[in-house]
């Protein structure tokens, strides 16, 4: 059964609770806890008469505690009082909004926080097999990893050793670092990815102008989408430098002016450009500055037809295999 | 002579040998300290050896809801407060073995 004090023994409570506000949360709690029975069995007259007055009672209680008295103890210092407002605030909030529910998540997925940073920071395609980090570019190293540091962030939190907790203090700091510079600094723009860099020199064709889009098409004639690299694996661009910075600078925009010409480039699933997807979208401008979609070039295809053979000068490819890959 | 501060140095030994008798919360502790001779003895002060023991792992404790108020703080002996105990009552025996021979020869 609980009862409530009476406002006078409440006061006394709280003032011999102020009175040890530096103490820490839970051992100020135990003090509280058997003056405040003790406090029931004595009438209001008889409060401050036995016990003295709340600063009487705290100056006894820390001396024979053999707790180290400071000169403030009546009136404790900004910090100790600062320190006590946030131990209380912190324990409120835990009661107020069942903070202790997401405590699970939260020791799961620090482990997997800390692994996925870490990729991000040495593993320029970490996250290309999202949510899996890859490490070295495996990403079973990335999941053994995952394991381990998730099952060292319940180790941890599982232990009541002071060094245990330390390391699990430890850990959820680090992970937070993980999380919040994940989301200052996100995923690895498209051509980071595939690329150490990028041509800064424009495609020039035969004649000396600048390839400003490129068309492939299968031996068909059908025309197909592709994304060019050299052979060092760099992405082939072939628009001016400013035009694809100005398409990283502006994530949203649907279509990018550049010289006197626009295209709407092709993004991923995080919205970053593939710079390289091509032919890419272009268009010009009219006599009234409106955009006008380029047209892909008029090539005559060869047709093959089944009953005609090709003469032995100048052979037909009659395969669709690829003269690559 | 001032007795306060023989009191602090057995009141140790005092709610040793009072929680030796069996679990108790702490205004029962005081009342029986009263009871015992203790007159003088503050309950802070008890309440503050209380918490010494008990962080020094001599004392057990148990919150036991009470039907007349707010929950009580049982405390009792663990082995380390049995032994403790036991280690107080040899010194005391000696201490005040050797006072009393002291005071006994300065009568005579």
């Amino acid at each position: 059964m609980s009862i409530t004090l009476s406002p006078s023994k409440a006061a006394y409570l709280a003032k011999v609770a102020e009175g040890l506000a530096d103490l820490p949360v839970e051992d100020r709690e135990e003090v509280v806890q058997d003056l405040e029975a003790h406090l029931a069995e004595l009438d209001d007259d008889e409060v401050e008469a036995t016990l003295g007055p709340p600063e009487v009672f705290v100056a006894e209680f820390r001396q024979s505690a053999g707790l180290v008295e400071s000169e403030t103890v009546s009136t404790p210092g900004i910090v100790e009082r600062l320190r006590a407002r946030l131990e209380e605030w912190s324990a409120r909030l835990s009661e107020m909004t069942h903070w202790q529910s997401f405590r699970p998540v939260w020791l799961w997925a620090r482990g997997w926080l800390l692994v996925s940073a870490w990729s991000l920071l040495y593993d320029i395609e970490g996250f290309s097999r999202f949510p899996i980090p890859s490490i070295g570019g495996s990403s079973l190293t990335g999941l053994v990893l995952v394991v381990g540091a998730t099952l060292l962030s319940l180790w941890l939190d599982a232990g009541t050793q002071q060094a245990r907790s330390i390391g699990s203090v430890v850990f959820s700091v680090a992970a937070g670092w993980a999380l919040v510079g994940m989301l200052l600094n996100p995923l690895p723009t498209y051509a980071e990815l595939h690329g150490e860099e990028i041509y800064i020199d424009r495609l020039t064709g035969p004649d000396g102008s600048w390839v400003e889009n490129i068309y492939a098409y299968t031996l068909e004639g059908e025309q197909v989408d592709v994304l060019l690299f050299d052979q060092s694996g760099r992405p082939l661009l072939s628009l001016p430098t400013h035009a694809y910075e100005e398409a990283e600078f502006a994530p949203n925009a649907e279509v990018i002016h550049y010289d006197s010409r626009a295209v709407a480039f092709a993004r991923d699933q995080f919205g970053r450009v593939i710079p390289n997807l091509y032919p890419l979208q272009l268009s010009t401008y009219d006599e009234i500055g409106r955009l006008v979609p380029m047209p892909p070039p008029s090539l005559g295809f060869p047709t093959i037809e089944e009953d005609e053979a090709p003469d032995d000068e100048n052979p037909v490819p009659t395969t669709t295999t690829p003269p690559f890959g | 002579m001032d007795s306060t501060q023989l009191l602090k140095g057995v009141l140790d030994t005092a709610v040793l040998a009072v929680l030796s008798r069996g679990r108790t919360y702490g205004y029962d502790l005081v009342r029986q300290l009263r009871a015992g001779g203790f007159d003088e003895v503050g309950d802070a002060s008890v309440y503050g050896t209380l918490r010494r023991l008990f962080g020094g792992g001599y004392l057990t404790s148990e919150v036991v809801p009470s039907e007349e108020g707010p929950a009580r703080k049982y405390y009792g002996l663990n082995r380390a407060g049995v032994d403790l105990l036991d280690r107080s009552k040899k010194t005391w025996h000696d201490f005040a073995g050797v006072m009393n021979h002291l005071l006994e020869g300065e009568e005579e």
